[in-house]
């Protein structure tokens, strides 16, 4: 069992406290002002590219935030499903389950919606195509179709790791761009709350479950984080297309292999390794799955650094 | 005779918190004997039972409806 501080009725309080409209974070036609980066270097490395200068990195930064969206998008497409199902198991049983369960699903739905404008804004005012992932449903059919116990402890890294961009990259980095920050701080706030619900699935589903069930749910995670790291692949090799587009000059095979590398290794921190290290994230692995677990997830960590 | 699982547990508790005590511990008597087992000791046990209780239409249908996913949310295999 996971000790946790808080049950499902703190969650939808906490929820109600936090909940905010689109209208006041990104109202229709906002404009968005390139001046500054969106994201910090943590999660958008251009240090080592030595063939860029200090402008074109900032693109390259710009190209990068864009990207980190719609990931964020694309996830949250599976996420909601997930949210939707578990609430629909919870029916005749616990109503503040259920609350914070459909809650949750709002605020997920809400969250793309957001990030939908946001990325309209970016194709209209960035100025040059961006080439990101559009297979969000096949991406989502693909998670879905793995151990539930699995899926729930993707969503659990996925949520406490955006908590950390944001708590330790972004909001005392006064250097970005204010209004990025600010959707990162309100994406942040209320995915706060869904890391506390996954918690709270995660522990149900753990003491309903067989050692067998338990293997699976494990040996699932890695393998959808595995399939993750694929796609993160590709976003990077996108992204030396959309800045060779941005910038108007190309790049020789080892330069575009340079950049693509340190894009994937951006990516591979953000979405994988912030997770993976993540404490919180780490105890409940221990706890649910075992010791031997939590030290495969630091060591599958150290392997994609 | 086997022991009941937490899914079991939980899966019986839907069906008395929905229909009352006495209502629902008739229907989970009648829904046992209809797939041949005593408890519901396994996720594959809770899904079978959740899936009997759809052939009854309205409340029933939908008890047992949520019963097979949370059933497959413990591990049923039967989907």
């Amino acid at each position: 069992m996971l000790q946790l501080s808080y049950d499902y009725a703190a969650c939808v309080r906490s929820s109600e406290k936090a909940n905010w409209k689109i209208d006041d974070v990104m109202p229709e036609g906002t404009r968005l002002d390139f001046g500054k980066p969106f994201l910090p270097e943590r999660l958008a490395p251009t240090a080592g590219l030595a063939m860029l200068d200090a402008k074109e990195k900032l693109v390259l930064n710009h190209i990068t935030g864009n990207s980190y969206l719609n990931l964020f998008g694309f996830v949250e497409e599976y996420i909601l499903t997930m949210a939707v199902k578990h609430a629909q198991a919870e029916l005749f049983g616990d109503h503040d389950a259920i609350r914070a369960l459909t809650r949750f699903a709002d605020e997920e739905v809400k969250h793309q919606a957001l990030f939908k404008r946001y990325r309209a804004a970016f194709d209209r005012d960035f100025g040059h195509e961006c080439a990101v992932l559009d297979n969000a449903a096949d991406v989502a059919g693909v998670i879905l179709s793995k151990s539930p116990l699995a899926v729930v402890t993707v969503t659990l890294h996925l949520e406490l790791m955006t908590q950390d961009h944001y708590t330790d990259s972004v909001r005392d980095d006064s250097n970005l761009d204010p209004f990025f920050s600010k959707l990162l701080k309100h994406h942040w706030m209320e995915e706060a709350q869904h890391a506390r619900i996954d918690a709270l699935e995660l522990d149900k589903m753990a003491t309903a479950s067989s050692p067998e069930v338990l293997a699976k749910g494990f040996e699932d995670y890695l393998a959808i984080g595995g399939a993750f790291d694929g796609l993160l692949k590709a976003q990077a090799e996108m992204d030396v297309g959309s800045l060779s587009r941005a910038l108007g000059r190309t790049f020789d095979a080892d330069q575009a292999a340079q950049i693509t590398a340190s894009q994937h290794k951006g990516y591979r921190y953000t979405f994988l390794v912030a997770g993976m290290r993540n404490k919180t994230f780490l105890a409940a692995v221990r706890t649910v799955f075992g010791e031997g677990s939590a030290a495969k997830v630091a060591e599958t960590a150290t392997a994609l650094s | 005779m086997t022991e009941q699982s937490v899914a079991g547990e939980r899966a019986l508790a839907k069906v008395r918190t929905a229909l009352g005590e006495a209502r629902g511990n008739a229907v989970i008597q009648r829904t046992l004997r209809t797939i041949n087992l005593e408890t519901l000791s396994t996720a594959d046990d809770c899904y079978a039972f959740g899936e009997a209780l759809t052939a009854e239409r309205g409340l029933v249908e939908a008890i047992g409806r949520a019963i097979m996913v949370q059933a497959l949310l413990a591990g049923a295999r039967a989907a």
